[in-house]
């Protein structure tokens, strides 16, 4: 058996050498006076190292960081998830509440726009009253033929009807809650369209309010998830530049 | 694991690495005690596998914390005696076990860092060379030359200091 070097004390201490190259070098060490002495400081050394490892922390230091832990301001216990489940969580968050503002919206606007063929026919009309006699406002607009008539037809009616008011466009009829009081007349009573009934109204309204309450929560949830995480990044680079 | 369990997991280590930086058990409880708040806070977010070795670099930290803002230099954990083999004089006031503890201790804290930390992560603690590495932010060659230079010089500081007892 061929003595190992001496450069093998550190894998021998390491118990990373083999059963037969830790006997090997143990033998190397008998005849070799360096590795000898060396061998005698390590077992002094490993016996201090084994007394210092048994050392224990005081008692009552457990009970008191975690005390000063769960007492210190502003620190919560900490949720065991991954960061970036958080991150993708209050992600998912924000995004839902934007598809369900986008949809209550949607519904709202459906809803208020039921009459659209109407709508739009009224909305053409004062473009057409531009070009042609002003139509009469209590004539219900519509697509009935009977708006196809020629205007020399329908022009001595015209002359004894109030004058021309300008026919309300779509953009009123897509804000009921600004119409006007129903004591006068809304442009939508004028050209005959029925306005939407005040249950619908509200209801809009509420999920309208609804979708906007989400996304504030959202925006709040992301603000404070943005700013924990900041915190940590933070709180990291404070550790790691001590070293 | 929960970070109450975490905490009370690393404890003992916290406390013994601060102890090895700031050389009395009064401030090592100090500064343990302001590193196991940050492990209850901040530990479960680490990866299992990694959590050891952050501890230790969390109440390494701590510890130098506590020194700095004290503007105290940290001190070594046996004595001030500067050369070793001064100590020789004081055996007949102690044991020869805490003779050899005593020596061994100073020849400790004549190690510069961060052959100090890797002395005690890896003999006291039983740290792996890759936990260490992470710990410390060392390449683990160099970690392992470190570590190899600073058991040479903790060898033969016994060496001188103790000749009778190691031939």
């Amino acid at each position: 058996m061929t003595p190992l070097p001496c450069h093998t004390l550190d894998a021998y201490l390491d118990g990373d050498l083999s059963a037969s190259d830790a006997a090997s070098f143990e033998a190397h060490a008998e005849s070799c006076a360096e590795c000898s002495a060396d061998l005698a400081a390590s077992r002094l050394l490993q016996a201090e190292w084994d007394r210092l490892a048994a050392i224990q922390a005081p008692e009552g230091l457990v009970e008191s960081a975690l005390r000063d832990a769960r007492r210190a301001p502003g620190d919560r216990q900490p949720v065991p998830a991954p960061r970036r489940t958080r991150r993708r969580l209050a992600g998912f968050v924000t995004v839902g509440a934007l598809l369900v503002a986008l949809a209550a919206t949607a519904l709202w606007m459906r809803q208020d726009t039921s009459p659209a063929p109407s709508l739009q026919a009224s909305a053409d009309t004062p473009v057409a009253a531009d070009t042609r006699p002003p139509s009469a406002p209590e004539t219900p607009v519509s697509d009935t033929p009977q708006d196809d008539t020629p205007a020399s037809q329908r022009e001595p009616q015209l002359e004894s009807l109030p004058p021309p008011r300008r026919a309300p466009r779509a953009r009123p009829a897509q804000r009921p809650h600004v119409a006007p009081a129903p004591a006068v007349a809304s442009p939508e009573q004028l050209v005959g369209i029925p306005a939407p009934p005040a249950d619908s109204v509200a209801q809009a309204q509420e999920e309208l309010m609804l979708a906007l309450t989400l996304i504030a929560d959202a925006q709040s949830h992301a603000r404070s998830t943005i700013s924990t995480e900041l915190g940590r990044a933070a709180g990291t680079l404070t550790e790691t530049s001590v070293f | 694991m929960t970070a109450d369990a975490l905490v009370r997991q690393h404890a003992d280590l916290v406390f013994r690495v601060a102890r090895r930086v700031t050389g009395n058990d009064a401030d090592a409880a100090d500064a343990a005690q302001d590193a196991l708040v940050r492990v209850w806070r901040k530990g479960t977010s680490i990866p299992e596998e990694r959590q050891r070795a952050w501890c230790a670099r969390v109440s390494r930290n701590a510890a130098l914390d506590l020194l700095r803002r004290r503007s105290v230099r940290p001190a070594p954990a046996y004595g001030e005696l500067a050369d070793p083999t001064d100590a020789a004089a004081l055996t007949d006031q102690r044991t020869e076990a805490n003779e050899i503890r005593h020596r061994i201790g100073l020849a400790l804290d004549q190690l510069d860092e961060p052959y100090r930390s890797i002395v005690v992560l890896r003999e006291i603690e039983g740290l792996a060379y890759a936990e260490i590495a992470d710990a410390l932010e060392l390449p683990l060659n160099t970690l392992k030359v470190y570590l190899h230079r600073a058991r040479k010089q903790l060898r033969d500081a016994i060496r001188r200091s103790s000749p009778e007892l190691v031939p």
